[in-house]
């Protein structure tokens, strides 16, 4: 569960875009998370709000997406979902969590597609943790 | 009041932020594989924290070594309240993709790469360095140019060639994409020496640090053993002006 170390990348990007654009405030904060990144959302609002506390971010609309991930296999063209083989992987970390939760480009490493076994695995869809759009208040 | 619609990488901040903890980034690279890059780094990064805080991070991510070299074993991943914790080896801060996959190969292909390499270095708490050191992969693609985008604030790059012309030949083009980006400290000639490469690295205005000579085998050896070897003595006296503050 990195949900903190990547709240705090949020909240730090966000405030450093205010800054940026001297906006006198932070309407809205749009994030997309990747279901591949198997992100537990309520931990990561939950740490975005407690980290913007006291920051020009507090307060302002959070609003958390969840893209579904679709897997491709690049050799026999078979796509699947992510739920069916999410199961399958591996713990790696002291918290149980599999390497593809902190490093979701890297899932060829760790599946092979069930049709052919082939390990050259395109995602499509929702990958990592991205700030889609910052709405920000700027003076005229 | 007006609205302004923006949209930024988290990651990037996590990067700076972490970057800030380090006060020198030193990399090994070269474009030409089997020339000791692995080897070198591994074994100057146990030099340096003799008397620095330093890390490693290993970004050969088809064929990654450092834990081996380093005899780290059966690591698993921990995570801080900054991030995951780097494995510690002899004093050392060890990352590597090694760390995660164990053994698997891995068939990435180049986006998968540059988002590997982003993620691992904005994911991971090195804490405060003195030295991060980075070992690349050979060749000039991805991770290359993920590193030379990656560190281009303050990098440094120490190229390492085998004495053998036709290497000598790859990492010159390795040194000239370089150019510019990262602060180019120099070139280490390993397993011999060639007078026509020093030559040439006057030519190219880039210093050669010095050869080291052939010793077999020693990456297969537990480094503590290599300590009082002749192979640490010329690591020792290249690196030395190196790696004062």
């Amino acid at each position: 569960m990195h949900e903190w170390s990547l709240a705090n990348g949020i909240v730090k990007s966000v405030l450093e875009e205010k800054e940026k654009n001297r906006a006198k405030a932070i309407r809205k904060v749009e994030i997309s998370v990747g279901e591949v990144s198997q992100i537990d959302t309520e931990t990561l609002r939950y740490a975005i709000e407690n980290i913007s506390r006291g920051t020009p971010m507090e307060g302002s609309e959070i609003m958390i997406d969840v893209e579904k991930t679709e897997l491709r296999c690049r050799t026999c063209g078979h796509i699947w979902n992510f739920d069916e083989v999410k199961g399958n992987l591996e713990p790696v970390g002291e918290e149980g969590d599999n390497a593809v939760h902190y490093l979701p480009e890297s899932i060829s490493i760790f599946i092979k597609c069930p049709v052919c076994m082939g390990q050259d695995i395109e995602i499509l869809g929702g990958k990592g943790v991205s700030i889609k759009k910052i709405i920000l208040e700027v003076e005229d | 009041m007006e609205i302004l619609e923006t949209g930024v990488d988290p990651r990037d901040s996590l990067i700076s932020a972490n970057l800030d903890r380090i006060k020198r980034v030193i990399i090994f690279a070269s474009g030409k594989g089997g020339v000791g890059k692995s080897t070198i780094s591994a074994h100057t990064a146990y030099i340096m924290s003799e008397r620095y805080k330093t890390g490693i991070l290993d970004l050969d991510l088809h064929g990654p070594s450092i834990p081996f070299i380093l005899s780290l074993r059966d690591y698993n991943v921990k995570e801080g309240e900054k991030g995951i914790l780097p494995a510690q080896v002899d004093g050392i801060k060890v990352m590597s993709l090694e760390l995660f996959m164990k053994g698997k190969g891995s068939p990435l292909r180049g986006n998968n790469k540059y988002e590997i390499i982003k993620e691992l270095i904005a994911i991971t708490d090195f804490g405060d360095l003195d030295y991060l050191l980075v070992d690349m992969p050979p060749g000039t693609g991805d991770e290359f140019l993920a590193v030379l985008e990656i560190f281009r604030k303050n990098g440094e790059i120490i190229f390492i060639t085998a004495p053998s012309m036709v290497s000598w030949q790859v990492t010159k083009r390795a040194i000239e994409i370089a150019r510019g980006k990262l602060i180019a400290r120099g070139v280490i000639i390993n397993m011999g020496r060639n007078e026509s490469i020093v030559e040439e690295c006057k030519v190219m205005r880039i210093r050669c640090i010095g050869s080291i000579d052939y010793y077999p085998y020693i990456v297969d050896r537990n480094v503590g053993e290599l300590k009082d070897t002749d192979y640490f003595r010329s690591l020792r006296e290249l690196f030395q002006p190196l790696i004062t503050h």
